[in-house]
């Protein structure tokens, strides 16, 4: 209960309190950055997080692969099932 | 500006791929939760209104493993506090009534809002309603399939699907890699976020990188 009153109430803050009204330009900035800092930190934490240590694991190859053909401008829904197939393919051996 | 369909449906088709993985995760998650003694309807209730997979799945295990309702709270809530930011990032796009706000904010996700991000800062409301409305009955109905029906896939790391998302994230992160600020902003975020995986709480390291963004600001 206590989790999804919270994540409710975390998720909807920033609309509920704003309420389509448009930012201020140097917080637009701010958010125009934010996103490749936050997809970033994702990235890393799903990639290289094992519980309060970095590891260096079966993840990495898949999005390896990712990294590698999204070079190749394949669409994105082929990279992220081929990094998945990758994963599983070296958990595998 | 009425939502319109074609919008809705950009963003669906933009995450149908994903809502196949996310819906494994999701009878994974209901066969832990039921399997670590939740009953089968609160499992459901709490895929409905929690929604946060990442949340989800750190509440029960911290409850099975018997850390106490105070620990399972407060994880979920670090893992869940990257949504304030986000939330703000969204806001100009999320025009309405208080009450549609509130639920219209239900669904943003980490891949709604990537999917949706235009890049500079602007958002296509649409595409991340739709976006996050197919991940979200991808999410319910995998759960109660696995709190119903129990383990009918597996563990999805078999199958590589974690990887999926770190994938989807890099995909998207490129795509919008325009000028210096972007990618000192990009860089700066991951060497935050790696740098404090092994001392900080989970949650607390993407949240930490959000302000990265402050990278340049003067010069921005």
């Amino acid at each position: 209960m206590l989790v999804s009153i919270s994540t409710m109430a975390l998720k909807s803050a920033g609309p509920v309190a704003l309420g389509g009204r448009e930012l201020p330009p140097r917080l637009l900035g701010l958010v125009a950055a934010m996103a490749p800092a936050l997809l970033a930190a994702l990235v890393v934490t799903q990639t290289l997080d094992g519980g309060r240590e970095l590891v260096l694991d079966d993840r990495l190859v898949g999005v390896g692969v990712a990294a590698a053909l999204i070079a190749l401008r394949v669409p994105v829904i082929v990279v992220v099932f081929a990094a998945a197939a990758a994963t599983a393919a070296v958990r595998a051996v | 500006m009425g939502i319109t369909r074609a919008g809705l449906l950009r963003g669906a088709r933009a995450a149908w791929g994903l809502a196949v993985v996310v819906a494994a995760f999701g009878v994974s998650f209901g066969v832990l939760a039921t399997s670590s003694g939740f009953g089968t309807l609160p499992t459901i209730v709490m895929s409905i209104t929690t929604f946060s997979g990442a949340s989800q799945f750190a509440a029960v295990s911290i409850l099975e493993a018997g850390g106490g309702v105070a620990a399972a709270v407060a994880a979920a809530v670090l893992l869940a506090a990257r949504y304030g930011p986000i939330g703000l990032s969204v806001a100009p796009v999320i025009r309405a009534r208080l009450p549609i706000r509130f639920l219209q904010s239900q669904l943003i996700l980490d891949e709604s809002w990537a999917i949706a991000n235009q890049g500079g800062g602007r958002f296509d409301r649409d595409m991340l309603l739709g976006a996050g409305a197919l991940l979200g009955m991808a999410w319910v109905s995998g759960t109660v399939v696995g709190a119903l029906g129990g383990d009918i896939i597996g563990d999805p790391e078999t199958l590589g699907l974690d990887a999926a998302f770190p994938a989807l994230f890099l995909a998207l992160l490129l795509s919008q890699l325009n000028g210096r600020r972007t990618v000192v902003a990009a860089i700066l975020g991951g060497l935050i976020a790696a740098a404090l995986i092994p001392f900080a709480r989970p949650g607390i390291p993407i949240v930490m990188a959000t302000f990265a963004c402050l990278a340049g600001l003067r010069r921005g």
